[in-house]
């Protein structure tokens, strides 16, 4: 059976649902453009007491998250992309007098991010510079994880991103699997558990408060992930910074990450050449990247900005090499 | 005229049937054939064979909903008229759509020989699943095969968010294909 096979095959479609089809017709005009506009203005009034981020959906939270993050507009793609893959949540759990409602999360096959928010039933004031959940140790010396598939809790990197003055109740956890460890990649329809150790706000002044010790387990389920992946080395390259020069084997891209593969150097130096790097897209929109998980073989980064591989023109190093789009199909995983 | 009406026309083999047909489903009907062979005059021919076809199956059919009726028909003749190769040297958009469905196949299913009857009531179940949005989605592009940019302008989403939502829709076609179990 071909593409050409199931193409033709479709004409025996329900008459039902091409009537559906064929009766669709364009939107009628709004007052405002789009719904979100309505929520613009009132952010725009909210924005002199200081509260932007506080009346966006979820989708407008990651976007604006993202477009500050890159230091620019997102693309139309862009905003398509986390309107499209946004797994909007809204769990929550209270403990002692506190509130974490997990809202939201984006992911590729090998990074999230899960957007949890903190409130406080009993008045009290949420004004930590963090709460970054406390890694705790068990008297075997491994940590409890924060993140884990249930069916196998194998280890993930976490690190938290917030809360941020803009959005002062925001916690935001980006988990990374080290595909380079081989790591399972993050899957739909598995059940993934984040394990919250307690929560302790951490202030500028260096002081710490137990909120709470009690523990918050979420189960959450990603049936919205991006799981395509462009391999953008067919012929190995050489990368460079200063004195400093890699063989570049694979450079794997995804929608927030990469994971690259190189040789020639014993120390982790050679993530250097991957700072102040690009992934630009066919619009001219430049995504930049940066190294997070180091290795001397290699390093996993984030990308600043979501990127629907579609629309990648190349991606450009730090030392100005342009790897372009290679004539390979994109893979899932 | 309203189709009750039409199809009392051909029953009373009132050749005014014909030309009502035409007047009413005649640009629809053209533009389908158009956007599968690229091509006037065998769009033309295709709406003029789906004319003669009707003639010639009403009755006794008596279609609940016509132009569906009608489409089928001529998205049939349509195709049949395309010359597979020469699309391909064009580059036309019918190849594209047929490298799409491509990829909703699932491996073990690429040997396996289907007639369009199982075909179609496999890709029915997948469709009665989907919201009515991406259902419209997924049959402008493929039935129909509308651009993107129309489908984009019929539904007032941006291109992107149009050809995202498709990969999305496939993917979800190809899961289905897979876990149904259907070309075992």
């Amino acid at each position: 059976m071909t593409g050409r096979d199931l193409l033709l095959g479709l004409t025996e479609v329900e008459p039902e649902f091409l009537v559906e089809a064929e009766n669709r017709t364009l939107p009628q005009r709004r007052i405002f453009r789009r719904p979100v506009l309505a929520a613009a203005l009132i952010a725009l009034v909210l924005i002199l007491v200081g509260c932007t981020y506080a009346v966006l959906s979820e989708t407008e939270w990651f976007e604006k998250f993202f477009a500050d993050w890159q230091k620019q507009e997102l693309s139309e793609s862009q905003n398509a992309f986390v309107e499209e893959h946004i797994k909007v949540i809204g769990q929550s759990i209270t403990k002692d007098g506190y509130t974490l409602t997990v809202e939201s999360a984006i992911a590729d096959s090998y990074n999230a991010y899960i957007k949890l928010r903190l409130t406080s039933e009993n008045g009290g004031k949420l004004n930590a510079e963090s709460y970054l959940p406390d890694y705790r140790f068990r008297e075997d010396g491994t940590w409890e994880q924060y993140f884990y598939a249930l069916d196998n809790p194998e280890w993930r990197y976490i690190t938290g991103m917030g809360p941020s003055e803009e959005d002062p109740t925001v916690i935001l956890l980006r988990v990374n699997q080290n595909e380079r460890q081989n790591a399972k990649p993050l899957e739909e329809g598995v059940t993934y558990r984040i394990h919250m150790t307690g929560l302790v706000g951490y202030y500028s002044d260096g002081s710490e408060e137990v909120l709470t010790e009690e523990d918050f387990d979420f189960d959450i389920v990603f049936d919205t992930l991006y799981n395509e992946t462009l391999e953008m080395i067919s012929e190995p390259i050489t990368a460079s910074f200063a004195d400093i020069q890699v063989n570049v084997t694979s450079l794997k891209l995804r929608a927030l990450s990469i994971t690259t593969d190189y040789n020639g150097r014993t120390d982790e130096k050679g993530a250097l050449c991957f700072v102040d790097s690009f992934v630009v897209l066919k619009d001219g929109t430049e995504v930049s990247f940066r190294p997070y998980i180091l290795g001397s073989e290699g390093a996993t980064c984030f990308l600043t900005g979501p990127v629907d591989l579609e629309e990648v023109d190349y991606v450009r190093l730090r030392d100005g090499t342009k790897i372009p789009v290679p004539e390979t199909e994109k893979s899932p995983g | 005229m309203e189709d009750e009406k039409i199809l009392q026309l051909y029953f009373a083999r009132d050749e005014e049937a014909l030309r009502q047909t035409q007047a009413c489903y005649g640009g629809r009907l053209l533009a389908l054939a158009q956007n599968i062979v690229r091509n006037r005059e065998d769009a033309e021919e295709s709406v003029n064979d789906t004319y003669l076809a009707a003639w010639q199956t009403i009755p006794p059919k008596k279609p609940n909903f016509f132009l569906a009726y009608l489409s089928k028909i001529c998205r049939n003749f349509a195709f049949g008229k395309l010359d597979w190769q020469q699309a391909a040297k064009r580059r036309a958009e019918v190849v594209t759509l047929s490298q799409e469905m491509e990829q909703c196949i699932p491996d073990k299913a690429r040997e396996a020989e289907l007639e369009s009857r199982e075909i179609a009531r496999a890709v029915n179940d997948f469709l009665r699943g989907l919201t009515p949005e991406n259902r419209g989605l997924f049959l402008r592009r493929y039935w129909y095969c509308d651009t993107i940019e129309e489908i984009a302008r019929r539904y007032g989403m941006g291109q992107s968010k149009v050809k995202m939502r498709l990969r999305r829709i496939r993917q979800q076609l190809a899961a289905y294909l897979e876990q149904e179990g259907i070309f075992l």
